[in-house]
């Protein structure tokens, strides 16, 4: 996982990424599939409740495929993590995601920010 | 939760299977030379629909065949091909790829990609104009309607329950409208549910659209058109980007879904009902037994509730049998192709008459006459109608006629298949039948029972030695299958003018004891 080099000016960040680098124990990291559609929503959705932590590190850096589906889910996490008031952070996200979350609307609500990795909300 | 992904496949196929139904049976009306606007439109959305389905569910092979199935009849609705014979054949044939390779992904085996390459060659080349004939002034683009400035178009675009499952996604639509301009999409997430209660199938995200485009609004229509139904749309004009502010508020049109009057239900369930309905019939008549010599004061009472109670649980039976029914039109709808292909490959002439389409029969019967059904046209087309030379020395009309009529009399449904060709040869019959020992040599046969003869095994085999009829499906196993759902089949025949096989298959009731 490259670090944002923006980071190491932010204390918090700072934190936040050498947390990802060495997991404490509250952090914990989820890799999404290449295969983020309908079709393996079910388990898209189970591994989604399964993660946890504070932060959880998204990397969708090997998404190939996503549909309306797969992003509502994600967008469910996003909201979990918000209302449990913990954080979440991508530590990648590809072009696929990116494109698809920005034709639904939902960069924003994803907390990927156009062009660059995205912060955590 | 959502429906299991095995539930989803298992719609999807059945849904594409119906299209690619529908697709034939609109490719089947299409008429070179000539730009049925309507029937072209409609060719194109049940492509466009099959291609977005596979697409959704992964099966990349069938959305990129369809992908060029489309492209060319893209060319023929904006009239930039005309129809042409080998585009019919081709577009035909296009239905039998997408139907085999729907088959073989269902079945989950590798797919057979020869054919499809092949054709999509020919699509390619045919898009390219490569010997086609192009429409008139084919070269410009349409012209873009004087005076059209680009509008703001605000869009409401809300999901309806299922919209996902039937393969229609969101992204993809919003894709097609980004290609006619400028989109901005804004997201409301706030019906969403928690994770943890979400369906992901069941998309809760409604959205607002801004579209900035020169295109008119019919462009706009027509991509949300390919889902209607399963959406909820409000497209209002904002404005324009130049000239005067806001035209007035076009009437919202609100893509409102179709009050949905049919639902699909698993035959198991139906079974099942029926089964419990059987026991409560059989429950009911041993209790009206045990109550025939009750003795009491309500004894009377007793019987004559019981009796009321068995009219209804007949009225029920009868009820839920009649669920199991489906116009005998959906087997009739393959006949036209069959017809189309077997007579341009004999070089015979023949029109294919279809009625009482909407009579209903069993489901279980009407996936077992299938066969029979088929192999009696096939012998019409193949032993009966003659070639049109044939026909104009014998002074009957070049083109020949084969009829499918289905109906109901005395509590039976027929199914009669009628031909005006050359009609059974009696005296060869007999004669075969002689020399093959089926018959005394010295046996004397009326017409009857020298008909009779075309259903005894050995003889139908040798009177079919043409690929055509050469199915391993004799009039015997026609015979055999009509008998095992509990009909039977008659034929009669007149020397030069044609043979007429009447099939008669039981009512309701018996025809389920398969």
């Amino acid at each position: 996982v490259s670090r944002p080099a923006k980071r190491a000016a932010k204390p918090r960040s700072a934190k936040a990424a050498t947390a990802a680098a060495v997991p404490a124990a509250d952090t914990s990291c989820l890799k999404l599939g290449p295969c983020c559609t309908l079709r393996e929503s079910a388990d898209l959705q189970s591994s989604l409740l399964a993660a946890s932590g504070n932060p959880l590190v998204v990397d969708g850096g090997g998404v190939e495929r996503i549909d309306t589906a797969g992003l509502q889910l994600l967008v469910a996490l996003v909201r979990r993590q918000q209302q449990a008031g913990r954080r979440l952070e991508w530590c990648a996200a590809s072009p696929e995601l990116r494109k698809c979350g920005e034709r639904l609307g939902l960069i924003a609500v994803l907390g990927l920010a156009v062009g660059g990795e995205g912060d955590g909300p | 939760m959502s429906p299991g992904m095995d539930q989803l496949d298992e719609d999807f196929f059945e849904e594409s299977f119906e299209s690619i139904d529908a697709m034939e049976a609109a490719l089947l009306r299409l008429t070179p030379g000539t730009a049925d606007a309507e029937i072209i439109n409609t060719i194109f959305r049940t492509a466009h629909s099959i291609k977005g389905g596979a697409g959704m569910f992964g099966f990349n092979e069938i959305a990129s065949f369809t992908h060029t199935v489309e492209a060319l009849l893209e060319e023929l609705r904006s009239r930039r091909l005309q129809v042409t014979t080998p585009m019919c054949d081709g577009l035909l044939q296009s239905v039998d790829v997408m139907r085999s390779m729907m088959t073989e992904q269902k079945n989950h085996l590798p797919l057979e990609l020869s054919v499809a390459q092949v054709l999509q060659a020919q699509f390619r080349q045919m898009i390219a104009g490569e010997g086609q004939p192009r429409s008139a002034g084919a070269a410009q683009p349409p012209p873009a309607p004087a005076g059209i400035e680009a509008g703001i178009w605000h869009i409401g675009f809300q999901a309806m329950p299922g919209m996902l499952a039937r393969g229609n996604d969101p992204l993809r639509i919003f894709d097609e409208l980004a290609g006619l301009g400028q989109l901005g999409v804004e997201a409301d997430c706030s019906a969403m549910q928690a994770l943890d209660a979400m369906d992901p199938a069941d998309c809760r995200i409604t959205w607002k659209l801004t579209l900035t485009t020169t295109v008119p609004r019919s462009a706009i229509d027509l991509i949300l058109e390919w889902v209607e139904g399963d959406c909820e749309v409000k497209i209002e004009r904002a404005g324009s980007v130049i000239g005067a502010p806001a035209v007035s508020a076009a009437p919202a049109r609100g893509v409102v879904a179709a009050p949905d009057v049919n639902i699909r239900v698993a035959i198991e369930k139906i079974d099942e009902l029926l089964n419990t309905v059987g026991e409560i019939a059989t429950t009911n008549s041993m209790l009206a037994q045990l109550a025939r010599d009750f003795v009491g004061v309500d004894a009377d009472r007793l019987r004559s509730g019981l009796a009321q109670l068995q009219r209804h649980v007949h009225e029920l039976q009868e009820n839920v049998m009649r669920v199991r029914m489906l116009p005998v039109g959906s087997v009739f709808s393959r006949f036209p192709r069959l017809v189309r292909d077997l007579s341009s490959r004999l070089g015979k002439q023949i029109r294919l008459q279809l009625s009482g389409e909407q009579t209903e029969l069993d489901k279980a019967v009407l996936e077992r006459i299938g066969d029979p059904l088929v192999h009696l046209v096939r012998n019409s087309i193949d032993h009966g109608i003659e070639m049109p030379a044939d026909r104009r020395a014998a002074g009957k009309p070049e083109q020949g006629l084969v009829h499918l009529n289905a109906f109901h009399r005395d509590g039976s449904i027929n199914i009669v298949i009628s031909d005006d060709g050359q009609g059974l040869d009696t005296s060869k019959l007999i004669d075969k039948a002689r020399s093959s020992g089926l018959i005394d040599t010295d046996a004397v046969l009326t017409d009857e029972q020298a008909w009779e003869l075309i259903f005894a095994p050995g003889l139908s085999t040798a009177e079919r030695t043409t690929d055509l009829s050469g199915r391993g499906v004799g009039m015997d196993v026609v015979r055999r299958t009509i008998r095992e759902l509990g009909g039977s089949v008659e034929l009669k025949s007149a020397h030069g003018r044609g043979t007429t096989t009447t099939l008669t298959l039981p009512s309701v009731a018996r025809a389920r004891r398969r």
